[in-house]
């Protein structure tokens, strides 16, 4: 480097000879850790997969239950929806593993696309993962006000105050990623004036 | 395919033996628990692993390491950031932030070394990147080309950082012990 003063030299030089263990790894040994890394990563996935294929096999017992055809479209929707937001977790993929092509981009390029990437998918939650179950969740609560008619007031104040609840708390879900969103815009732009200042 | 696996295998095999010391000393800067530490060493070698698949000769094999060692250490920061809440500061900021050792006298080389990762363990990733690329003798236009910054953002921060040491460091050592030079030797 230039300019270069006894006292930098000396700094580098306490850094670069620091006692280190020395990696020992060897190909086969990183060759199988990739591999148990990929079956960990595999496995997660599983476990995902399954927890939804529960909660979808419960929907399905329950239109398998229901007589009713409403009642039945409810929670065909339902499941309709559950299966589109695993597919669209799956297809945004996690942020855990470091793509093949991270030695082509510099820290700079490669943060914002991952920072862009989780601020893209928080930004749209309202349309992959609460909107698709909305559909069912509200043939599901006029079902249960059509299946009462005798008490017909009653039933559709439950209804609506219900309706409400759940509105309240989509919209409650939808506000925290709106805000977390922002925060990564934050370390977006913050990542974009690094690049440029000075 | 047998040709390509054995060329990925020798160029692993030869950027370990280049880069191995800088990269464990890049994951020590990273994460300041030993076990932690080594398994992020495995981690950043399995990525690296992985990513020589596609090594197309574009960048340098010193560059592509380093890229892809830091994307890997600074991955690892920022899921440590969500996990405990850690905040990083700028090399902007440091000059305003008290040394905790400021009135105790860097004596020998491990007293250096323990201030230096003290002080690059404060960093935000990317200035930790531009400190590292510094301490391993790196060029701005070396720095720029890993970090994505512009070679005058890296010299300015250059600069900073070699205020920042000389601050700290400068007036009261590092002074050598018995008048020998450098510690244990790995390269």
């Amino acid at each position: 480097m230039n300019n270069e003063s006894p006292q930098d030299r000396r700094m580098r030089e306490i850094w670069q000879n620091q006692k280190t263990e020395g990696v020992r790894m060897s190909v086969a040994e990183v060759q199988a850790s990739a591999g148990k890394f990929q079956r960990r990563i595999r496995n997660r996935n599983a476990r995902e997969y399954v927890a939804a294929a529960v909660v979808v096999a419960f929907f399905g017992f329950e239109f398998w239950r229901a007589g009713d055809v409403l009642v039945r479209t409810g929670f065909a929707l339902l499941i309709a929806g559950m299966v589109y937001v695993v597919w669209q977790l799956h297809a945004r993929g996690s942020s855990k593993t470091l793509p093949r092509d991270a030695g082509l981009s510099s820290y700079v390029e490669f943060q914002r696309h991952e920072l862009e990437r989780q601020r893209d998918a928080l930004e749209r939650v309202r349309r992959w993962y609460l909107a698709p179950l909305v559909p069912g969740m509200a043939v599901l609560l006029m079902a249960f006000g059509l299946a009462n008619p005798g008490h017909a007031k009653q039933i559709w104040l439950v209804v609506a105050i219900e309706a409400l609840v759940m509105g309240a708390i989509l919209f409650g879900i939808a506000k925290l990623n709106d805000a977390a969103a922002r925060k990564l815009q934050d370390q977006i732009d913050e990542l974009e004036d690094g690049g440029r200042q000075d | 395919m047998k040709d390509a696996e054995n060329i990925r295998e020798s160029r692993f095999e030869e950027a370990v033996a280049a880069f191995g010391p800088a990269m464990e000393r890049l994951a020590r800067s990273y994460e300041a628990d030993l076990d932690a530490c080594r398994d992020l060493v495995q981690e950043i070698l399995i990525s690296l692993w992985t990513s020589l698949e596609g090594f197309d000769g574009r960048c340098s094999m010193r560059t592509w390491v380093y890229r892809v060692a830091h994307n890997k250490a600074a991955s690892h920061v920022n899921r440590q950031m969500r996990l405990k809440q850690r905040t990083f500061v700028g090399l902007e900021d440091l000059p305003e932030l008290a040394d905790k050792s400021e009135g105790e006298d860097a004596v020998n080389q491990g007293d250096v070394l323990k201030r230096l990762y003290q002080l690059i363990e404060r960093l935000k990733p990317l200035d930790r990147q531009v400190m590292l690329a510094y301490l391993e003798g790196m060029d701005a236009a070396s720095t720029a080309e890993i970090t994505g910054l512009s070679a005058r953002n890296v010299a300015t921060k250059i600069f900073r950082i070699k205020q920042v040491l000389a601050q700290r460091f400068q007036e009261r050592g590092p002074r050598p012990q018995g008048g020998e030079q450098g510690g244990s030797h790995e390269q």
